[in-house]
């Protein structure tokens, strides 16, 4: 109490000095208990939980309800839905398979290549790949524009940097995702916002994730629904690509010298 | 396949219906308008007056008993063309899209590339309106040019390894950009 009181003097005698407009907004500065911090550590302690719980899997599938939006000129959102299905076999080997009425994709990657499959159009393009599912995929970014989907999922737990990029954590609340209970976080970067909702049950493995578009105002969102399945062995024979009876390659073109570097 | 064939025959059903009602030019129409999806401008006499009227046209394929299954009006069970795109040939431009990872919004990543809007500039897989060919068979396509999608009366051909897609006297070289498959209009390659 005492210190309290002093603080009112010393506000009173400020109000005198500067004029009592500002003094409201000192005041609630100086009865903060704590200030603010943006990224609570108890998100970034949840993250790194689900990043370690990821890297034990040694072999995994997840199939994905997902949905993505494309934003027109005057700002419209159209919205599509996909079925993505990734497997992995740690440390080299991934089939990812993203099945829309839109376009329908297969990307493999075997340790040694990376290939991409048009099945309707029966074209595929094969690129060399470096030895870890990490660098692949970096490179079929960076090099080829190519998006793995749902690519986070590798790339949590051994991308150092993308703590770094985090400048908001929040902890929202529990929340039932079918028949799981998921506990969901809010995470803000530079020109994304993205959220996640870790399974409460004894793996924390991610149950659902949205990515939020900031560069466009409409901030178009991509939302994926996971299903794990950890107990079926996945195989690095079964993820190899073989390329069906008629299929053609093709070239893959690279990312424009002038548009990798661009900001 | 199973779970979808009850709304494929609803579908169908809805269909036939809706192209009962719809006049001829209006799939001529389309076939005009595919000249909107060209990357690169090509000699192409689209205008975007016709685009426009198939847009404000009658929904086809619409359900009228409130389905909700739209995009499966497109896949009839007959011989036209069978795929799911909607028979309307023109989409307004798309300005962004989402994007299917985090890791994407790194900053060297961002540069607003060609390929940023796949699932609407390219939807896949070959789809064709009737009466494409007519539109395109006038066209004489520039070498270097680059289209989203070529004519359905086209065939692969293999030369020295390389696949080409030969419509008429125009070869066409397929390539990924990014996931999404474009067409490089190129000399004949024999």
């Amino acid at each position: 109490m005492f210190k309290a009181n002093l603080r009112h003097v010393a506000l009173a005698l400020a109000c005198l000095a500067v004029g009592a407009p500002h003094m409201a907004g000192a005041q609630e500065d100086a009865d903060a208990e704590v200030p603010d911090n943006p990224i609570d550590p108890a998100a970034m302690a949840a993250l790194d939980e689900m990043s370690a719980s990821l890297q034990q899997l040694a072999s995994f599938t997840v199939t994905s309800e997902a949905t993505s939006e494309i934003v027109l000129e005057a700002g419209q959102k159209i919205q599509f839905g996909a079925h993505v299905e990734v497997k992995v076999h740690r440390p080299d080997a991934f089939r990812v398979v993203s099945t829309a009425d839109t376009q329908t994709r297969e990307m493999f990657y075997d340790g040694k290549s990376f290939s991409l499959f048009a099945p309707k159009l029966n074209y595929y393009a094969t690129f060399d790949a470096p030895p870890t599912i990490g660098q692949t995929i970096d490179k079929a970014r960076t090099e080829f524009g190519l998006e793995v989907p749902l690519a986070d999922l590798f790339i949590w737990g051994t991308d150092q940097t993308m703590r770094s990029r985090i400048l908001g954590a929040m902890v929202i609340r529990p929340e039932t995702i079918g028949s799981r209970t998921c506990m969901h976080y809010a995470f803000r970067q530079q020109r994304v916002d993205w959220q996640v909702w870790i399974d409460q049950g004894p793996r924390p493995l991610p149950c659902k994730l949205v990515i939020t578009n900031r560069d466009d105002a409409a901030m178009p969102q991509y939302t994926a629904v996971l299903t794990w399945d950890t107990t079926t062995p996945v195989s690095a024979a079964e993820l190899a690509f073989t390329p069906p009876a008629g299929a053609t390659p093709i070239a893959i073109s690279e990312v424009p010298e002038a548009e990798e570097t661009a900001q | 396949m199973t779970s979808r064939d009850p709304m494929r025959v609803l579908a169908f059903g809805t269909l036939s219906i809706a192209l009962a009602a719809v006049p001829l030019p209006a799939l001529a129409v389309d076939a005009a308008t595919r000249g909107a999806h060209v990357a690169t401008p090509l000699p192409v006499a689209a205008s975007d007056a016709p685009a426009q009227a198939a847009l404000m046209a009658p929904p086809r394929g619409r359900p009228s008993h409130g389905g909700g299954n739209r995009p499966n009006a497109g896949r009839p069970n007959h011989n036209r063309p069978s795929h799911n795109r909607p028979s309307h040939g023109h989409r307004p431009p798309a300005r962004g899209s989402s994007h299917v990872t985090i890791n994407h919004y790194e900053n060297n990543s961002h540069h607003g590339g060609h390929h940023h809007h796949d699932h609407w500039d390219s939807w896949d897989d070959h789809w064709h309106p009737v009466r494409t060919a007519a539109t395109v068979a006038v066209t004489a396509a520039v070498v270097g040019s680059i289209v989203r999608s070529v004519p359905p009366n086209c065939s692969t051909v293999i030369v020295n390894g390389i696949s080409y897609s030969q419509c008429g006297n125009t070869w066409y070289q397929p390539q990924y950009a990014g996931s999404s498959v474009q067409y490089v209009v190129v000399n004949p390659p024999r």
